[in-house]
């Protein structure tokens, strides 16, 4: 058992400080959030913006206590024994957190030393997470003049140090250029399948998502849809049927008694996931032909998984 | 424990060559109580008065430059990267602290060294006690440091409340007027303050006083001292142990 988390409460205290003491009453971050992962996969961890993927980050990675519920993390719970948690997880974080003041080597051997690592064995470490990353010829240059995707790297080598069980990251591709994003995960993917070390991934990038074992959509502070990504789109099943048209809102209204069929609008489009878009699209010409100005049809994606579970369009 | 002491001197250690990369900013920083010390010590003719003073007030600058990393580590994220890791909370406190004494203390031993000329200048002088006790008043300015940067989310309230509160208490040391010469109420604020202890045990152990004519006993100050420093050392192993949203970013 890699993570056990049950009925997770998060919420965050906004309010403190108001003058009248007043505090404003937000919604929780988490809310009842349960998942486990049992064996070392690829995890991806999807969702909105405030459906709690990042406090869920912050829980997992020790910085955050959840309010209730429970969390045991590589055989250790989160709340009564953080030491332990935090021996055997690896965490990079969304924002940049390396020393500019300091080189590559000395980026990596200081944070061993926070692990108990030391001497040779230190030495050892730091050439074999070198190697791992492929930094061998960055490390004695200022962490300051790194590209933010080398700076990335380094950052992946320095939580894989003390050989962690479990490495968990936030958000990692922010700003990554498209050829070091692909790298990066083409890193990760190579770690856990050649180290078996299990990643924990936030992400809202759904190309990521589909490249891992498995993919976790949360909203709302709960987890939505949780699958591996070509489970999850054989389940939506069916076909999805855009019409583009100036009456959307009308034609939606329209098609929406229908039995067995989704439909949504957004601005100038219906999106219909019906259960067999040819005939669908047949009868639609027939009543509304004159409305129509554009018909796409296509096969469920991960993006219409993700529309399903959260109600929110994927911009890419 | 040698994983405890790893960390210790890891961040004591990096404190140090964090400095030694970045020593004209420190240094102009740590420059200052010396260019007041020249300025007014020669402007009343009298140097050996503002000594004291000046190297309690070296070891101010330094400390709050020191604590200020702490504010940039958190920035940086160099904070979080500690927080996640199974240091101990009390070995981060430690690291930090000690790395920001022993510069705060290397610069006003520096200090004491030039304006001293090397030990030759004041006969009476006992350097190994003023050696001692510049670590001590460096420790006490470092701790506090530590726990109003720790508490203080931004750069701007940090110095905020540094100018609020080291400034006014240095002034009322006896750094620039003398107990003896202040009115009573004065008199009672210099008694009331850490600061003049360590000012009077400095003037004291420089030989700049004979005995009988301080107002208050040297073993007496250096014990104010000493309990000024452990106090919000104690204070910074409390504060970091409550788990804070301010640390998120």
């Amino acid at each position: 058992m890699i993570v056990h988390a049950e009925n997770l409460v998060y919420r965050y205290e906004s309010g403190r400080g108001l003058p009248g003491g007043t505090r404003l009453s937000t919604a929780p971050a988490l809310n009842g959030l349960s998942f486990s992962v049992d064996s070392p996969s690829l995890v991806s961890i999807l969702g909105p913006n405030g459906s709690g993927k990042s406090t869920l980050f912050r829980i997992l990675a020790s910085m955050l206590t959840p309010q209730k519920g429970k969390a045991i993390v590589c055989g250790a719970d989160l709340s009564s024994n953080p030491t332990a948690v935090r021996a055997q997880i690896g965490v990079v974080f969304q924002e940049p957190s390396l020393d500019g003041h300091l080189t590559v080597r000395e980026n990596l051997s200081y944070a061993g030393n926070l692990y108990g690592l030391s001497g040779s064995h230190l030495r050892n470490r730091v050439e074999a997470v070198a190697d791992l990353l492929a930094l061998r010829q960055h490390m004695d240059a200022s962490a300051r003049t790194l590209s933010g995707g080398l700076r990335r790297r380094v950052e992946v080598a320095r939580a894989l140090l003390h050989q962690p069980k479990l490495l968990l990251l936030d958000e990692p591709s922010t700003g990554l250029d498209p050829e070091a994003r692909a790298s990066l995960w083409q890193h990760l993917r190579s770690l856990h399948r050649e180290a078996g070390v299990a990643v924990l991934a936030v992400t809202h990038f759904l190309d990521e998502a589909e490249g891992c074992d498995r993919l976790m959509i949360l909203h709302q502070g709960k987890v939505a849809t949780d699958g591996a990504p070509a489970t999850l789109t054989a389940a939506q099943g069916g076909e999805v049927v855009e019409i583009q048209t100036a009456r959307a809102a009308e034609l939606a209204e329209i098609l929406r008694p229908r039995a067995g069929f989704h439909v949504t609008q957004v601005d100038d489009v219906v999106r219909v996931e019906c259960p067999h878009g040819p005939s669908f699209i047949a009868q639609v010409a027939q009543s509304h032909g004159d409305w129509i100005q554009e018909v796409r049809m296509r096969r469920p994606s991960l993006a219409d998984v993700y529309f399903h579970a959260t109600g929110a369009i994927v911009r890419q | 424990m040698t994983n405890y002491w790893l960390a210790v001197s890891m961040l004591a250690r990096r404190e140090v060559l964090r400095f030694w990369r970045d020593r004209s900013r420190v240094i102009g920083f740590a420059g200052a109580p010396m260019i007041f010390w020249l300025v007014v010590g020669s402007g009343y003719s009298d140097l050996a008065r503002f000594l004291p003073g000046s190297l309690v007030l070296t070891a101010m600058f330094s400390a709050i430059f020191t604590s200020m990393s702490l504010i940039d580590d958190r920035r940086d994220g160099f904070l979080r990267c500690v927080l996640v890791s199974p240091a101990p909370r009390l070995a981060i406190v430690l690291g930090k602290v000690i790395g920001g004494t022993a510069l705060a203390a290397i610069q006003s031993l520096a200090f004491l060294a030039i304006a001293t000329l090397g030990g030759t200048l004041y006969p009476d002088a006992n350097y190994s006690v003023l050696a001692a006790l510049m670590v001590l008043i460096a420790l006490a300015f470092t701790a506090v440091g530590f726990v109003i940067a720790w508490l203080v989310p931004s750069a701007q309230g940090f110095h905020a409340v540094i100018n609020l509160l080291f400034l006014p208490l240095w002034m009322v040391s006896g750094s620039v007027f003398r107990m003896e010469d202040s009115s009573t109420w004065l008199r009672w604020l210099m008694l009331a303050n850490p600061v003049t202890y360590a000012n009077e045990s400095i003037t004291y152990f420089l030989g700049l006083r004979a005995d009988g004519a301080q107002m208050v006993s040297p073993t007496a100050s250096v014990v104010v001292v000493a309990v000024a420093a452990l106090l919000p050392l104690i204070a910074a192993a409390y504060v970091i142990q409550r788990p804070s949203e301010r640390n998120l970013s």
